[in-house]
């Protein structure tokens, strides 16, 4: 009984402090001591639900999130529905089944798995939303705050692609699956942008890619030659425009000015061999560890608080860091096989 | 060995084959596997709060199934499922988010909607004849390409938009009597669709129009249209399965049914639905798509990657149309070499009839000075019979009944046409013809040649494999003085085609059976028997003479009088083998053999495993057979003593002797594969002795 009543006060004050930690995006200090929390936390049940396995995202975080599986005592299932709608709902109905201590879910689009995870924390399963959330609500969420993202971007754009400034204003937007929060928002917050500088840019055209690198490549392929004084390519993953980024840059040779391509990413060293090489020409980065970090530091947090599933709705959006050719430096950029072997060697 | 024959069921396998619900019996097996599967992988799977969800997932792909199994079985393929449903998917939730539609009515035009897609299929496939594969493949894409276009202009409002409904909530999430909505309309439509398939005239003409176009066509089906309405219904399963996706998930993902019609496809070909058309049920599409649905749902729980999950489905596709293709192609040959299946009968010595043996079986030449009748007019007139008018009848291998008249029997008419393949004949009190007709049952004919059936079936028994509820073999009767028919059914294995083959087994496939007239109830009242053949009435009235052709005796079964239903062996040591048995004028009895044993045939018959080899590896004509080329006729008494016997050895003109008929001092000749009918006159017989008079009085 005393235990009991002493632990419920340390996860509290866990919780106030993480929550404090999570609004300021700074490394996690929590009160409560390593020890404390490997007692809260052993034998706890975590499930991940990303879109996919097999990219810097996700395998970042799983690195991250399979270090502190480890070093808590707390297991981690993670299913990998590929791509797949389908599957992430099988996926989810799967987990639901096994009954977790909580769900961490990565949204392939914003309608989705909205219900599921309504349905999870009616059965008292709390659930953290992960950099792209869905249109319900859940105990927190954790990852990049796609509006502004889309603002910066679209700002970006008017600066370097203005009439004004005597270039053409003409700009490509390449999206992901047009339903998911990326796509939908940062669109939002770019549109916004433009709107602010009237008939300073013109988007010419604004296609799909389903954050698929051959698609996007496709559709880059033909904007290219379509608009001979494109100016800028907004595409919205760094993954998916790497291939469409070298058609660009091909496409540049022959032009009076590089067509610029503009995007966001993980911050591995993919963005920043890209805007050495050209490819990018600026990146807005959120940096994986330490958003896994933070995911953990409010997974656990919440796993350690009694508070009911769904009570509260913790937001804490991931620091964005704008690299180009200037502002870039030697640690900008992570690489997704070191974190591994870091995670994996870490204690 | 011998009892291991006797008792080891070996012909049940080539039966079991022959069954269309073996079809059933793989795919069945494969979802009992993975049954297990998921049992043994997934902790808890069957729980019924998790099990609850995972049939909701399941039940549109069950859906889908339905339409798509009948586009198949009509012999075409609807690859277009997976766009319609995210069409569909995609267009019902923008009639309730964006147009701000009531329910019902975007229910209705979400219906409508796939209902008009599957028309376009129709249109192409069914009525303008091209091909479904293809046709298929193209509105795929444009159907995609539609959903593509739409996303982009309604996707971010859908996304960001809500329904809020009771009735969207019940497709979502309701449940009648605990079952989820769309598994009760799943439910539902299965057993329309069911019944549809195998009890109504639009089903069957489906299943002929995908086992032959051109018959069906031929036939009289109306091939466009039918074809035309699969795929429109088709259509409005897939749209009843988007309406129930998009309320459960509301997804506006782009890949939304992408890969579906490939997951479908592996699920009813698993099933056994053939990519060949005609070939299928709705249980066995449900059946593999459910197989299909928990592979891919239990390697999603196990956190199979999901390439991995494709490639499982790739590998049960493939697995599923080789099995399809192969089970096609050999079943037929598989039932070839399994179906016959010898088993041990050991015959008692023969009695000797050899010429000088002294015995009533001793080689003659009697016979040898028949007269012809209707020499290469007749083709194998299995009976003979003659009426009081001394006309005589007989029938014929066309399925006819021919009458030759007296008294020089030089004119032939044809009596009457009954189909069928006519064998033994009897003549009723009322004077009307009686005749077992092979491949039909028992059949009447009256003197003003109008043809009636008796009866076609008889009670199916229990302990067998092949429904032996219809006649396939009726071979001899005779009637009993209170009016019923007694008559021999000579196997149920094999009909009149193929009737040696149950020779070379050997088996007791045979039975006689009793047709009642006053209550027209027919019943089997002896079985196991091998190969009965003749019957005949005893003159005391009470009991039956039957012949049992390939165990070479007669024994004599009561079935009135104080020993009724006691049967006896009255001869066991024939020296042929013995087919139909008539009364004599002298209270005696006639008895044919159509083939006379061999001593190396009947050492094969106690050799099983040769006879198997024999029938597997040698051409019909090259087996071992009863020596057909001599006929003969015997003359037995009332306790089973041969008292003599007339032979045509050599065969010229009467071999393999099936029937004789005794008339005012003349006998006639049947044989089954004789090109006449013979006639001797009998030596001190009564010259004015007409058998039906005899048995029922001489009419006034």
């Amino acid at each position: 009984m005393k235990l009991k009543s002493w632990m419920r006060r340390t996860a509290a004050a866990a919780l106030v402090c993480s929550s404090f930690a999570l609004a300021a995006d700074a490394p996690a200090t929590s009160t409560a001591t390593e020890a404390e929390k490997a007692k809260a936390l052993k034998g706890k049940k975590v499930a991940f639900i990303p879109i996919a396995m097999g990219f810097d995202l996700t395998e970042g975080w799983a690195a991250v999130m399979r270090h502190d599986a480890k070093k808590y005592g707390f297991s981690l299932t993670i299913k990998d529905p590929n791509w797949s709608t389908d599957q992430q709902l099988q996926a989810m109905s799967a987990v639901m089944a096994e009954k977790p201590d909580i769900i961490i879910a990565h949204n392939t689009n914003l309608q989705l798995l909205a219900k599921s995870l309504q349905k999870a924390e009616k059965a008292g399963i709390p659930v953290v939303q992960l950099n792209m959330p869905s249109a319900y609500k859940t105990d927190a969420y954790i990852g990049v705050d796609w509006v502004d993202l889309g603002r910066q971007t679209g700002e970006r754009v008017v600066e370097e692609c203005s009439k004004k400034k005597g270039k053409s204003g003409k700009v490509a937007v390449i999206q992901g699956m047009i339903t998911d929060a990326a796509s939908v928002f940062q669109l939002q917050g770019f549109n916004e942008a433009l709107a602010k500088h009237p008939g300073e840019v013109e988007v010419v055209t604004n296609q799909p890619a389903e954050w698929d690198a051959s698609k996007a490549k496709n559709v880059s392929e033909t904007i290219v030659q379509q608009y001979k004084d494109l100016c800028g390519v907004f595409g919205m993953w760094d993954v998916m425009m790497k291939g469409a980024g070298e058609t660009i840059k091909a496409a540049s040779a022959g032009r009076p000015e590089p067509i610029k391509v503009f995007t966001s990413g993980g911050g591995t060293t993919l963005d920043c061999n890209g805007i050495k090489s050209g490819i990018y020409h600026t990146v807005w980065v959120y940096n994986v560890p330490k958003q896994a970090r933070a995911i953990m530091d409010a997974t656990e947090a919440i796993l350690m608080s009694k508070s009911k599933p769904g009570s509260k709705h913790e937001t804490q959006f991931t620091q964005l860091v704008e690299l180009n050719k200037t502002s870039m430096t030697e640690g900008s950029c992570w690489d997704l096989e070191t974190l591994k072997k870091q995670m994996a060697s870490a204690n | 060995m011998a009892l291991f024959y006797r008792l080891w069921p070996s012909h049940v396998v080539g039966e079991l084959l022959t069954k269309r619900w073996m079809e059933s019996v793989i795919p069945f097996f494969i979802l009992l596997l993975s049954l297990a599967f998921a049992q043994h992988t997934v902790p808890g799977y069957f729980q019924p709060e998790t099990l609850a969800d995972t049939v909701r997932l399941f039940a549109e792909q069950g859906l889908i199934a339905l339409g798509f199994a009948a586009v198949v079985i009509g012999g075409g393929i609807d690859l277009s499922v997976g766009s319609v449903f995210a069409l569909v998917n995609i267009v019902a939730q923008a009639l309730l988010t964006v147009a701000h539609w009531s329910v019902p009515a975007a229910v209705a035009a979400s219906i409508v909607l796939g209902a008009a897609a599957g028309a376009i299929n129709g249109l192409f496939i069914g009525i303008l004849r091209l091909r479904a594969f293809l046709t298929t493949l193209v509105t795929l894409v444009i159907f995609r390409a539609i959903v593509d276009v739409l996303l982009i202009k309604y996707g971010t409002a859908i996304a960001t938009g809500t329904v809020d409904s009771k009735a969207w909530e019940w497709l979502s999430e309701g449940s009648l009597l605990h079952l989820p909505s769309n598994v009760v309309v799943l439910f539902g439509f299965a057993v329309l669709c069911h019944l549809v398939l195998s009890r109504t005239r639009p089903g069957w003409h489906l299943q002929a129009i995908g086992g032959s176009r051109r018959a069906a066509h031929n036939a009289g089906i109306s091939v466009r249209l039918t074809l035309f309405f699969t795929y429109v219904f088709s259509g409005v399963m897939v749209a009843l399965a988007g309406l129930f996706y998009a309320a459960r998930v509301a997804n506006t993902g782009v890949e939304v049914g992408d890969g579906l019609e490939f997951v479908i496809l592996t699920g009813v070909v698993l099933g056994g639905v053939s990519l060949g058309g005609g070939r299928g049920s709705v249980s066995r599409a449900l059946m593999g798509t459910v197989t299909v649905f928990i592979i891919t749902n239990v390697l999603v729980r196990q956190g199979v990657s999901g390439g991995g999950n494709s490639m499982a489905v790739g590998v049960l596709l493939a697995a599923a149309v080789l099995i399809d293709v192969k089970y096609q192609n050999n079943r037929h040959k598989l039932i070839d070499r399994v179906y016959v299946s010898p088993t041990y009968l050991k015959l008692p010595q023969m009695a000797d009839s050899h010429v000088g043996s002294g015995n009533a079986y001793e080689q003659n030449d009697a016979l040898v000075s028949a007269q012809a009748i209707g020499l290469d007019q007749v083709d194998g007139p299995e009976d003979v019979i003659l009426d009081s008018e001394d006309h005589l009848y007989c029938g014929n291998r066309t399925g006819d009944i021919f009458r030759f008249s007296a008294p020089d029997y030089e004119r032939k008419e044809l009596f009457a046409h009954i189909g069928g393949r006519p064998l033994g004949l009897a003549l009723d009190r009322e004077g009307n013809i009686v005749s077992c007709v092979a491949g039909m049952g028992v059949y009447g004919v009256t003197p003003d040649r109008k043809v009636f059936k008796l009866t076609d079936e008889t009670n199916r028994s229990w302990k067998s494999v092949a429904d032996d509820s219809r006649l396939s073999l009726a071979d001899d009767l005779d009637i009993a003085k209170d009016g019923r028919i007694f008559f021999s059914e000579a196997t149920v294995r094999y009909d009149v085609h193929s009737w040696p083959l149950d020779g070379l087994e050997g088996r007791g496939s045979g039975r006689i059976i009793c047709y009642d007239p006053k209550t027209k109830k027919t019943r089997t009242v002896l079985q196991g028997l091998v190969f009965p053949n003749g019957v005949c009435i005893s003159h005391d009235g009470v009991s039956l003479f039957f012949a049992e052709t390939w165990a070479c005796r007669i024994t004599r079964y009561w079935f009135a009088g104080p020993k009724a239903g006691k049967t006896q062996v009255l001869i066991d040591d024939l020296p042929g083998y013995p087919d139909n048995i008539n009364r004599a004028s002298d209270g005696t009895y006639w008895l044919a053999l159509m083939g006379m044993r061999n001593p190396a045939l009947d050492l094969a018959m106690r050799m099983p495993d040769f006879r198997t080899r024999m029938v597997r590896r040698v051409p019909g004509d090259e087996w071992l057979f009863p020596n057909i080329n001599t006929g003969c006729i015997v003359k037995f008494d009332e306790q089973g003593k041969v008292l003599s016997s007339m032979w045509d050895l050599g065969g010229k003109g009467h071999p393999m002797i099936s029937s004789m008929r005794e008339h005012k001092g003349w006998l006639y000749l049947g044989g089954v594969s004789n090109n006449r009918i013979g006639r001797i006159q009998l030596s001190g017989a009564n010259p004015n002795w007409v058998a039906h008079e005899a048995w029922w009085g001489a009419r006034s």
